[in-house]
């Protein structure tokens, strides 16, 4: 394609890629959702039935099971079209590479191998496509003695060493929070194909992307695996309270840090005590370090009488760090991101209203948008197989009939 | 395809990012082969550098900071790779002019300060475009550049609480915990880079540069957008539960031979549950009406999981992966730092790469995050001593010489050395 030459009337980045996201994990479908939500024309491929595992998760609104209402699938899909198809029949083989032939990018996360078995091999897609991108996204990888390994996030957390660092030194390591390795994987995975994408850009040719969880988690764990090889010894589970940790107060918890000698007297001035600043077990941040559990022990009754709320706006202006546990309810409600307009409430047909996280970041000139609920199961089958491959009714009946669509 | 090809090789970047998320972002970016010119000054060297004297944490070879500490320390070391490094004092009219001259040969700037201080420095977007009008800028403080707490300052540890996730982190019952990592530095890290490739198509398209705000604050609570969809869907405020999980059990990290040794489970069905019964010799469990469906084994999480650890207590961790694997139960040892570098997959995938540092000496680091398959990248330069190439930059790219380096750095504006505080 040529550079700097063709128009980009609706603001979006990426309205001119088209994406086939075949993905049916949380992984692909963030990847996936990060294309749509930046303008590509993403169309999501399910198997009929059930469709996307990821429509199981919930939550759903009424508590009762329903494909078209889960939470969670609803998140990770906005902006997609969808449509069903059975990529184990020959037919159904044949319509996604009609699919692919148009597309730019194509979203995977089967067990390494499936997509040769099925004739759907990179090399596959390049002959119907030349220029076409393929990320894969899997537990380990398409190679390597594990690549057939089951995971799920607790298994990815636990081999990327993320795992072994969380908790208290006496107990079990804790997972990372939330499902972070699916995140990771999926953010490495748009990372690779957008890579990709802007070399195409430059060079009109396409390649493979291997994305793999493990080495995705583990890539942000770098700092610890340099730092294991320097030292001898590997990081472990911090003692509880400690500095680096959250301290009580009057309604909930804080981290806080000082950073040098001047914020630490500011800190004493204002909570009314600016002798409690010339304590010499305190006097340096190396010294504040060394005794941490006395310096907890000390702040505990001063940081009763405070709210974090009270502890964010009297210090945070003093330039000393502090940071509010905020659990989901005050995350929701909390005013700066109120004020940034950082959740966005969306219509879905059957869930009602769904109220999800916004842009994840804000660019001025092509920004993050919200065009569409994720699909309900194969809502685009008509427009993508009629509209858009030009098939007749008949025809998308007759695939019906045999489980192809 | 000669695999020496970079995919952004045509890209070059000068970057005012330090510590983790903003180095993180400049990191990925030079990996995937752009041109990355870091730019500190020499009496506030990238923080992550450990300070000097040493003060600041982080890790030196063989515990020892060295003379020169600064250009030890594994913080700064680790996200800093494939990195030109040159020092400039932006204070002065000098230092901030040949900032603009890189700027005006630039495609991308990026810098994670507190808020105000590209305004102090007068270099906000509007005077980079001035100089360049097709430049891509990220910016990353903590909070956003707007709004009530936009003006905070923040770091990993004061972050990663504002974003919900830690109060997901912690036992049962127990206190929120801090990760052992910050997530938060980490996600606003890989969403920076992201956010630049989609500058940058963009650019391609259209020959338009832009704005980027990242709020590390905001980008990481899309890593956890299942559990807002949770809260506002359901009115559930989520309770730390330990490693248990809202749709498996078992699920966890059980106790293995060994010292501090553990290994992590998640049975996904009924059927993986029927068959670890049998792995354990414990047939008699599979029919055991209290485990019988998920929902059961969620509400009997306690009695499941000590039958579970009695079975793992006396074994070792990879074994039990390798049975557990061999009849397709997700599982795996809980790896410390050393371990994950030792480990079969990552080894055979030849996932890290050896890296020689003039001062560091010789190590392992983690190699590319993804892999592309005709122009994968790879780590060519350990990352740069302090004001390593600021003569080369400087001479090459604005045709400095001897004479204007040598009064440079005379005057304190560029070196390689910082003062003594």
């Amino acid at each position: 394609m040529s550079l700097g030459t063709s128009p980009n009337r609706d603001r979006s980045a990426l309205s001119d890629l088209r994406v086939i996201d075949c993905s049916g994990d949380v992984a692909g479908a963030y990847c996936a959702k990060l294309l749509a939500d930046f303008g590509a024309g993403v169309i999501k491929v399910e198997p009929p039935g059930a469709g996307d595992q990821v429509r199981s998760l919930g939550p759903f609104p009424d508590g009762t099971s329903d494909p078209d209402s889960g939470g969670i699938f609803i998140y990770l899909n906005t902006n997609k079209r969808g449509i069903t198809l059975n990529l184990e029949t020959a037919a159904g083989r044949d319509l996604l590479l009609e699919l692919v032939s148009s597309a730019d990018v194509v979203v995977e996360s089967f067990a390494p191998g499936t997509l040769d078995r099925l004739g759907l091999s990179f090399e596959e897609l390049e002959r119907v496509r030349p220029g076409v991108i393929l990320t894969s996204i899997t537990p380990f990888g398409q190679t390597g003695p594990w690549r057939d390994y089951q995971a799920t996030d607790i298994v990815e957390s636990a081999v990327s060493g993320l795992s072994y660092v969380n908790g208290l030194p006496e107990r079990e390591p804790l997972k990372a929070p939330g499902l972070q390795s699916y995140y990771h994987g999926g953010t490495c995975g748009f990372m690779g194909t957008m890579t990709a994408v802007c070399y195409r850009d430059v060079s009109g040719v396409g390649q493979h992307v291997d994305v793999s969880l493990m080495e995705a988690s583990a890539s942000v764990f770098g700092v610890q695996i340099l730092a294991a090889q320097h030292s001898g010894q590997s990081q472990g589970r911090r003692r509880a309270g400690n500095p680096a940790g959250l301290l009580p107060c009057k309604d909930g918890y804080v981290a806080l840090n000082i950073r040098n000698e001047l914020t630490w007297r500011h800190m004493w001035l204002f909570f009314g005590e600016p002798e409690m600043a010339d304590d010499p077990r305190f006097s340096s941040v190396v010294e504040r370090r060394k005794h941490g559990e006395e310096l907890e022990a000390l702040l505990a009754p001063t940081l009763a009488r405070y709210t974090m709320e009270e502890l964010l706006h009297g210090l945070g202006p003093l330039r000393i760090l502090v940071g509010m546990n905020l659990e989901m309810d005050r995350l929701l409600s909390d005013p700066h991101l109120q004020d940034r307009g950082a959740f966005v409430e969306q219509q879905h047909p059957v869930a009602g209203t769904v109220v999800i996280p916004g842009a994840p970041f804000r660019m001025s000139e092509t920004p993050w948008s919200l065009r569409a609920a994720a699909p309900l199961l194969g809502q685009h089958n008509e427009e993508v197989y009629t509209q858009m491959l030009g098939y007749s009714a008949q025809d998308l009946a007759g695939w019906q009939a045999e489980g192809v669509v | 395809m000669d695999k020496r090809v970079l995919p952004l090789q045509h890209v070059r970047a000068v970057v005012l990012t330090q510590a983790w998320a903003g180095a993180l972002t400049t990191q990925l970016l030079a990996d995937m082969g752009a041109e990355v010119i870091q730019i500190e000054a020499l009496e506030r060297p990238d923080v992550w550098r450990g300070g000097y004297p040493p003060r600041n944490g982080g890790t030196y070879p063989e515990n020892n900071p060295g003379e020169r500490p600064y250009n030890r320390n594994a913080n700064y070391n680790t996200v800093n790779r494939n990195k030109l490094g040159i020092t400039l004092d932006l204070t002065t009219e000098e230092g901030k002019g040949l900032f603009l001259e890189l700027v005006s040969i630039s495609d991308i700037v990026a810098e994670n300060f507190a808020t105000r201080v590209m305004a102090n420095f007068g270099l906000e977007y509007a005077e980079l475009k001035r100089v360049n009008p097709s430049i891509i800028m990220i910016r990353m403080p903590a909070f956003g550049l707007q709004g009530p707490y936009a003006h905070y300052p923040g770091n990993g540890g004061t972050t990663e609480p504002m974003t919900g996730m830690t109060s997901l982190l912690g036992y049962k019952d127990g206190v929120p915990l801090s990760s052992g990592i910050m997530h938060t530095d980490a996600i606003g890290g890989e969403m920076g880079f992201a956010a630049l490739l989609i500058a940058l198509h963009h650019r391609h398209r259209t020959g338009q540069g832009q704005e980027i705000e990242l709020s590390q604050q905001e980008a990481a609570i899309s890593f956890i957008g299942d559990h807002v969809v949770d809260y506002t869907m359901t009115g559930r405020v989520p309770q730390r539960q330990g490693n248990r999980d809202r749709w498996m059990a078992p699920h966890g990290n059980y106790r293995c031979k060994g010292e501090d040794s553990w290994v992590a489970i998640s049975v996904r069905s009924d059927a993986e549950w029927q068959r670890l019964c049998i792995l354990m010799g414990r047939q008699e469990l599979a029919e055991d009406a209290r485990f019988l469906k998920t929902e059961e084994r969620l509400a009997n999480a306690d009695a499941l999981d000590r039958l579970v650890e009695d079975w793992t207590l006396d074994k070792e961790a990879y074994p039990i992966m390798e049975l557990l694997q061999g009849q397709g139960i997700p599982c795996a040892p809980v790896l410390k730092a050393s371990e994950v570098l030792d480990s079969p997959q990552l080894q055979a995938r030849g996932f890290f790469e050896t890296v020689h540092h003039p001062e560091a000496g010789t190590h392992q680091m983690p190699g590319m995050p993804w892999r592309l398959s005709r122009t994968p990248g790879s780590i060519r330069l350990p990352a740069p001593c302090l004001g390593e190439h600021s003569r080369r930059v400087l001479m090459e790219h604005l045709g400095l010489n001897e004479t204007d380096l040598a009064d440079l750095e005379q005057r304190g504006i560029t070196g390689q050395d910082p003062p003594i505080d």
